[in-house]
């Protein structure tokens, strides 16, 4: 019963977030200076007179501030997140089309951080002094001040160029075969550098914290008390200590989910990876509101998401979290 | 008299960067069959690191046994190898720590933690084991200890905490309990009932206990024996009784002294407060004479050159001074 | 009468004397200050020793660096002058980085603090709030309002702190709120000291420590901001950034790497410095963590 309510708290809490999304892209067409037209328009010059007052009519421009909102979120329920005059078709479709790729990206290079992060962080841990130590800090220290659109050029350069090992930019080729397997292939060699480029800024952060968490519950009494129960080291290490650990490790992955869609755009634009962040800088560029403002809240709503299956999987994770509800 | 655990001339030394600290130093201690045993002395005296080197414990890269031995049953636990000291650890001797709020892993079921022990130890079942686990916690005194053993530990309170592990540490049968501060963090109303529980436990089972602690209280509630231990030396060993109504060693005698006095008028004899004056050093192992000599009211000249044998006064009862006739007749 | 031994007397220092003399032991810290001295004095002396407008076409498009004396670190693709944009470009990464800082750090500590000294109703509010633009991507935000607004360097540094603050103000509110318990706390209030007298007195000297090691961190991470902005596309047109080097040189970058990998790497060095700096500073004020 716990877990129900528990759940629905949090589902109405993620509701009310999406909301918020959505008037703040309202606040946003309409706090531009200009005309809000223009930026539903899509700034396209050379609207004509027509035109721009069609808009003002479906939009309801002339309306009293509140009933526009109304109607705005109306319409966004209804899945209408406006147009794209750039690319001629609704944004939601824009978006949604091109939303697989960057999860595809994110999903890769998050499950990348984790997974040798935290090896990387329970080796340091076990040897603080040794050369695991330093390769974390290493490339913790680059990872937190290399602007990381810089290094997937460096990436590119040595592995694209130098040493060509890996495909320069996109996501497919193709030149190449296209039987399934064929194209899955394809998709994953021109995954790797983007994901290794997005990976090792968070891989850095993963290390640390499994490093900080190893070494504090490495001290702590219940490890005391399974060494002079007779457990062995290896057990200590693998069932004792990492029970323990993935609670911090859930923490840190749910506080990092905007930052790491922001860190993506970048990492899509350097490799022209066809994600929401290629696809957010062409619209800008092109002066596109609509699909910027859809991939804005689109990202958004992502985000929210997976604070809520983190969270959930917290309250899994932790009984101490499960008794309080 | 040798008795089932017999710790001779045991040493053990610290290496830190400000140089070597010698924890203990040259330790002598009998723990007989079925008795309590307890070992009382200061903050930094080495009672835990007595109690940590039995179970093979030290933190070894600044620790390390530089000698003596540790005989249990006939077996040099301290040339053992590490499976077989797994094995005794939790099987055959087993130890419990102070802190009970956070000695248990709080992820894990109270009933998976004790069982686990018993998986270590014994060939059973995982059901053969859970039932061992339910079957502990009712007897150290766990109210439905079935639901219980399902739950995890921030349900408990710290009482009941402390005796989850009581209940782990017995829940293999093991011949020896080791007791690190029973009486750390827990108000005095638990304390007794962990008291009661102890001599209860005790009695049933037949298991020897060694205690360590700064609580003379404590000792007097529960050692059969007691050996005082200062600055990581042996001092005093006798029964309780001897120690406590005609302690020997002047340390000792001042540790029994600093009981507060709660009668109607403090003299300056017996005042409310005593102290011993000065602190305990820490020693680096390579100094001359009693180690007691700087506080000793009772120091002569011998006492700062030659370290002063632990001699037999009265039957069993043993003090380590030079002068123990002189400070006997004050 | 008593004899007065020899005894070592200790002067005492004040906690800020105490803390600067601790940083200075670190090596991290120090070398922290030498990067970042180097920098400033590379980007705001340089242009003085070296006045060429980085705009300004001086040779071929594309020369590898050691080529051409009047480029000696090469050119981009438009043929102007790589180590002039590297001269040229750090003002507006440190100024954005700085003034975006000081907003982030101010917003941040404002609603921080009074989320966690206020608690209740107001902590609520102000977490849900804090919340929400933590679900913003902050680039995505950022880059959304720089563009409906127009790109100088002042709506760029104003976005970016707007965008950013969360992060600190989680901090700050969590520093309040152990700091709130602490005994001394109790102890001001049952002596009597009104609030105003306790959070100036008490709370903000507490806290000032661990802040004044985030602060550096949240500069950084501003710069590298602005450094994705610029890299974009997005940056002030009229002013020269490391970020626009390595945002124009990108299609270009297999014909003139030289343009893009030391922009970055100046970037980088910046970022390192205020980084080592804070670290430094960190174990200064930290007791606990001062090493030998």
């Amino acid at each position: 019963m716990r877990m129900v309510t528990m759940f629905a708290r949090r589902l109405l809490h993620a509701f009310l977030l999406i909301l918020a999304v959505l008037v703040l892209n309202f606040l946003l067409i309409h706090l531009a200076p200009g005309d809000p037209v223009d930026v539903i328009a899509g700034g396209v010059g050379g609207t004509t007179e027509e035109a721009m007052a069609d808009i003002r009519a479906t939009y309801g421009l002339d309306k009293p501030i509140y009933v526009q909102l109304g109607l705005y979120l109306g319409r966004a329920f209804q899945g209408d997140l406006g147009n794209s005059f750039f690319y001629n078709s609704p944004v939601l479709e824009l978006v949604t089309g091109r939303a697989g790729a960057t999860i595809l990206l994110v999903a890769t290079a998050l499950l990348f951080a984790i997974s040798i992060g935290t090896l990387l962080g329970v080796l340091a841990s076990h040897k603080p002094k040794g050369i695991v130590s330093a390769l974390v800090t290493f490339i913790s220290v680059v990872g937190n001040s290399a602007p990381i659109f810089w290094t997937g050029m460096m990436l590119v350069l040595l592995l694209a160029w130098v040493y060509p090992v890996f495909p320069i930019a996109n996501m497919i080729d193709i030149t190449k075969g296209a039987g399934f397997f064929d194209r899955i292939l394809d998709i994953l060699h021109h995954l790797v550098l983007p994901a290794l480029t997005l990976g090792i800024v968070y891989l850095g952060r993963y290390a640390r914290v499994t490093n900080a968490s190893m070494l504090e519950i490495l001290g702590s009494d219940y490890i005391r008390t399974a060494r002079a129960m007779g457990v062995a080291e290896t057990k200590v290490y693998s069932y004792h200590a990492l029970r323990n650990l993935i609670l911090p490790i859930v923490t840190i992955t749910g506080r990092q989910f905007g930052s790491i869609i922001s860190a993506a755009v970048l990492v899509e634009v350097v490799f022209s990876w066809p994600g929401l962040g290629t696809l957010a800088f062409d619209a800008i560029l092109a002066r596109d509101y609509p699909t910027v403002l859809g991939i804005l809240f689109f990202s958004s709503v992502l985000v929210i998401v997976a604070n809520l299956i983190t969270g959930f999987v917290y309250h899994l994770v932790d009984p101490r979290v499960r008794t309080e509800g | 008299m040798t008795g089932i655990l017999s710790i001779k001339n045991l040493v053990v030394d610290f290496k830190l960067r400000a140089g070597n600290t010698r924890a203990l130093n040259q330790v002598s201690l009998e723990l007989m069959n079925g008795e309590i045993l307890g070992i009382v002395g200061e903050s930094g005296c080495g009672k835990s690191m007595t109690a940590l080197s039995i179970m093979g414990l030290i933190p070894s890269p600044p620790g390390k046994i530089t000698g003596g031995s540790i005989i249990f049953d006939g077996e040099e636990l301290l040339t053992a190898s590490k499976t077989r000291m797994r094995q005794i650890r939790g099987g055959i001797i087993s130890m419990i720590f102070q802190q009970s709020m956070t000695s248990l892993n709080p992820v894990l079921r109270i009933g998976d933690q004790i069982a686990e022990c018993v998986l270590l130890h014994e060939e059973v079942t995982k059901v053969e084991a859970w039932a061992r686990a339910v079957e502990t916690l009712t007897m150290v005194g766990i109210p439905e200890p079935e639901i219980r053993a399902w739950g995890y530990p921030h349900e408990l309170s710290v009482g009941m905490r402390q005796r989850v592990m009581i209940a782990m540490a017995l829940s293999c049968r093991p011949r020896v309990l080791i007791v690190d501060e029973p009486t750390a963090a827990l108000d005095v109303t638990v304390q007794a009932q962990i008291f009661d529980l102890l001599k209860d436990l005790q009695r049933e089972t037949g298991i020897a206990i060694i205690m360590t602690t700064h609580d003379m209280g404590a000792i007097a509630e529960l050692a059969d024996r007691v050996a005082v231990l200062y600055a990581g030396h042996i001092i005093e060993t006798g029964s309780t009784r001897d120690i406590l109504t005609n302690p020997q060693h002047p340390y000792t005698r001042g540790l029994i002294s600093c009981v507060p006095y709660l009668g109607e008028n403090p003299t300056e004899v017996r005042p409310y407060l005593t102290e011993i004056k000065g602190v305990m050093p820490s020693l680096t192992g390579f100094e001359s004479g009693c180690a007691f000599a700087p506080r000793c009211p009772y120091k002569t000249p011998i006492c700062e050159e030659v370290r002063p044998e632990n001699e037999a006064v009265i039957g069993v009862h043993t003090a380590a001074c030079h002068n123990l006739k002189y400070v006997a007749a004050v | 009468m008593a004899v007065v031994e020899n005894t070592l007397i200790v002067r005492s220092q004040s906690p800020l004397r105490e803390a600067m003399h601790a940083f200075r032991q670190s090596w991290t810290g120090m070398l922290g200050i030498v990067i970042l001295a180097l920098i400033v004095i590379f980007t705001y002396i340089g242009p003085i020793l070296y006045p060429v407008d980085p705009f300004d076409i001086v040779w071929a498009p594309m020369t590898p660096p050691g080529v051409a004396a009047v480029a000696p670190l090469g050119t981009d693709y438009l043929g102007r002058n790589i180590l002039a944009g590297l001269i040229h470009g750090g003002s507006a990464t440190l100024y954005v980085g700085i003034v975006a800082g000081i907003i982030t750090i101010t917003i941040g500590v404002l609603i921080g603090a009074l989320a966690g000294f206020c608690r209740g109703a107001v902590d609520e509010i102000l977490m849900r709030l804090t919340e929400f633009f933590q679900v913003v991507p902050a680039l995505l935000f950022a880059m959304v309002l720089v563009a409906l607004f127009t790109p100088t360097i002042y709506v760029i540094a104003f976005a970016i702190g707007f965008v950013s603050w969360p992060a600190t103000a989680r901090m700050a509110r969590a520093e309040v709120l152990r700091i709130r318990e602490l005994e001394y706390v109790n102890a001001a209030r049952v002596v009597g000291a009104r609030n105003r007298k306790i959070i100036w007195q008490v709370i903000l000297p507490n806290a000032f420590a661990p802040l004044i090691g985030s602060a550096t961190l949240t500069i950084g991470t501003a710069m590298l901001f602005e450094a994705a902005l610029s890299f974009l596309g997005l940056g002030d047109p009229n002013v020269f950034s490391w970020g626009l080097m390595i945002g124009e040189g990108r299609e270009y970058i297999f014909d003139s790497w030289w343009a893009v990998t030391f922009s970055g790497l100046m970037i980088f060095l910046a970022v390192l410095g205020f980084s080592l700096v804070g670290d430094g500073l960190n174990n200064a004020f930290d007791p606990k963590l001062r090493e030998r």
